[in-house]
């Protein structure tokens, strides 16, 4: 077959497999004259993946919710902006087009990929079936491209294997199987590598570190400006070092959606006051001339107390839910793992 | 592993034939997923059982290079040998044996076989371009990208990219490195001597 002969169908988008090749591997998906190419690119290897139209058994689409999660994401740090901007367009007496170019620069930093994020349509995950595998297209994410993909793929796999009718595919369905067929699944959500039962004290741990942060906060805000500073800074360290080993830990584990959910959480929302905070110092910074660093203290600065508020409530509320749910999971696994009880001795 | 025909993606419940073949999303019965799935005759095709190839039954038959008591069916597209059904190996449309093929897959020569690729201008303007954030190590990544960007020039690149236009881009940035290099040189040795 000739090199030229694949036309592209979707853009490269990153293969979900794992903490480097989320980094490093971008999946993209090609047309060719029998087959259909899976190309993932590090930018420095690619490896090829084919799948020909007359072996396709079956193409499933599943509904996500990561457009959902983007738009919480970016909606909470565009909402940080937003009231940022709002206090610092109240509180400067000459709000020049510099400052609103400066603004409005920032706001669509998030707004921007929020937007696009919607245009773009609802998120689905696909995956394509042969006789021997089951392979994820990362690259068919969002439901209107793949569908536009699908209308373009059906005449080429009907042309290659025909067509099946709704009465056909109830008929072969209600026959028994002769021999099940043996299928090897190659999708990052569905290694055939069975899950290993959790163990270990850092969910715990991580947990307790996001609870420590109220009464932290509490005395740092009831002592002078900048006594706490070390303690804070070492708390928020350890949190975000504890988060990244309970990702490391809960990898191919029993460990329940929710709990898994909360590292990423914990890194999610540091991310976004650590960021929220390092602009508005900034900004502050570069308005107020000769601002020292006591004036960016929560004791001396609303925003900042704001923040500091913000984060406390947050850190509290997830610390709390995940101890909850840490209980809930030891407790379902006892209860599942427990031998059955004793029958009552008649004799 | 799954042993059903159709399943949902989510929980691997079988999914009812009113549910394939739709032009929506439908919740699967088990786990309420919205799932839409597209079926197509090679699900219910059984697996073809593999060809042994036929016993010679007289002497004059030709038989299989490979395997001298089977009756040869055809002649290897690659060397011409003649191959029983079981040393026939059909790839995009050619009939190879055993040999051919591997020969074939390791000298890159059927690219239907092939499975990775190494991308030399992706290499080369890597070493090009990122050195540019710390210039002071262009001294030596910029040769090594000109190195390789002359040197695989004609290798084979992705599949389906086809353009040159990174092993350019990257000889353009080694030049312009090694000649910053050169005036840098240039300078400090007159520099040098002026001072005497």
């Amino acid at each position: 077959m000739a090199e030229r002969d694949y036309q592209r169908l979707t853009r490269a988008r990153t293969r979900r497999t794992g903490m480097r090749a989320a980094f490093a591997t971008r999946s993209s998906l090609w047309l060719g004259t029998d087959h259909l190419l899976c190309v993932d690119s590090t930018g420095y290897s690619e490896t090829y993946r084919r799948f020909y139209f007359r072996d396709i058994q079956t193409i499933t689409l599943i509904a996500s919710k990561r457009r959902a999660t983007w738009n919480w994401v970016l909606g909470v740090a565009m909402g940080f902006c937003l009231i940022w901007c709002a206090n610092y367009f109240f509180r400067s007496a000459d709000f020049q087009l510099g400052d609103s170019i400066f603004v409005s620069g920032v706001v669509s930093a998030f707004a921007l990929p929020l937007l696009i994020n919607n245009l773009l349509g609802p998120t689905c995950v696909c995956h394509v079936r042969t006789a021997v595998q089951v392979e994820e297209l990362p690259s068919l994410c969002r439901v209107r491209r793949t569908r536009k993909v699908l209308d373009r793929l059906r005449p080429l796999i009907v042309a290659a294997q025909g067509q099946l009718t709704p009465e056909e595919i109830e008929r072969k369905l209600a026959e028994p199987l002769s021999e099940p067929p043996v299928i090897v699944r190659n999708s990052a959500s569905q290694m055939a590598k069975p899950p290993q039962p959790y163990q270990g004290p850092f969910h715990h741990a991580l947990c307790w570190l996001l609870i420590a942060d109220l009464p932290l906060t509490a005395l740092a805000l009831a002592m002078k400006p900048g006594a706490m500073d070390t303690i804070s800074v070492i708390q928020f360290a350890l949190t975000v070092v504890f988060a990244i080993v309970c990702l490391a830990k809960q990898h191919d584990t029993d460990l329940s959606p929710e709990l898994r959910r909360l590292p990423w959480l914990v890194l999610g929302i540091s991310a976004v006051f650590l960021f929220a905070g390092i602009i508005y110092a900034g900004i502050y910074s570069a308005t107020h001339s000769g601002a020292g660093r006591d004036e960016l203290a929560p004791q001396n600065n609303p925003v900042m107390l704001v923040m500091a508020a913000a984060s406390t409530c947050v850190s509290l509320v997830l610390g709390v839910t995940g101890l909850f749910g840490l209980r809930r999971f030891r407790l379902a696994r006892g209860g599942a793992a427990a031998p059955p009880p004793a029958l009552p001795n008649k004799g | 592993m799954t042993t059903d025909l159709a399943t949902c993606p989510n929980c691997n419940a079988a999914l009812s034939s009113a549910l394939l073949n739709q032009p929506d999303f439908a919740p699967c019965p088990s786990c309420g997923k919205p799932v839409q799935v597209e079926v197509f005759p090679a699900l219910f095709q059984p697996v073809r059982p593999g060809q042994t190839g036929e016993q010679l039954l007289i002497e004059t038959e030709a038989s299989c290079f490979y395997h001298p008591q089977k009756r040869a069916v055809l002649p290897c597209d690659g060397c011409g040998r003649f191959l029983c059904a079981l040393c026939d190996c059909e790839l995009a449309g050619q009939h190879l044996c055993p040999t051919c093929l591997e020969t074939g897959k390791r000298k890159g020569k059927l690219k239907n076989l092939q499975n990775q690729r190494t991308l030399y201008d992706g290499i080369a303007l890597g070493l090009a371009a990122f050195p540019l954030i710390i210039p002071f190590f262009t001294i030596i990544t910029a040769p090594m990208a000109l190195f390789v960007a002359l040197r695989h020039w004609k290798s084979p690149g992705s599949l389906v990219r086809r353009s040159k236009v990174r092993f350019v881009v990257a000889i353009v940035l080694a030049l312009a490195q090694l000649i910053g290099w050169g005036v840098l040189a240039f300078y400090l040795i007159t520099e040098m001597r002026r001072n005497g």
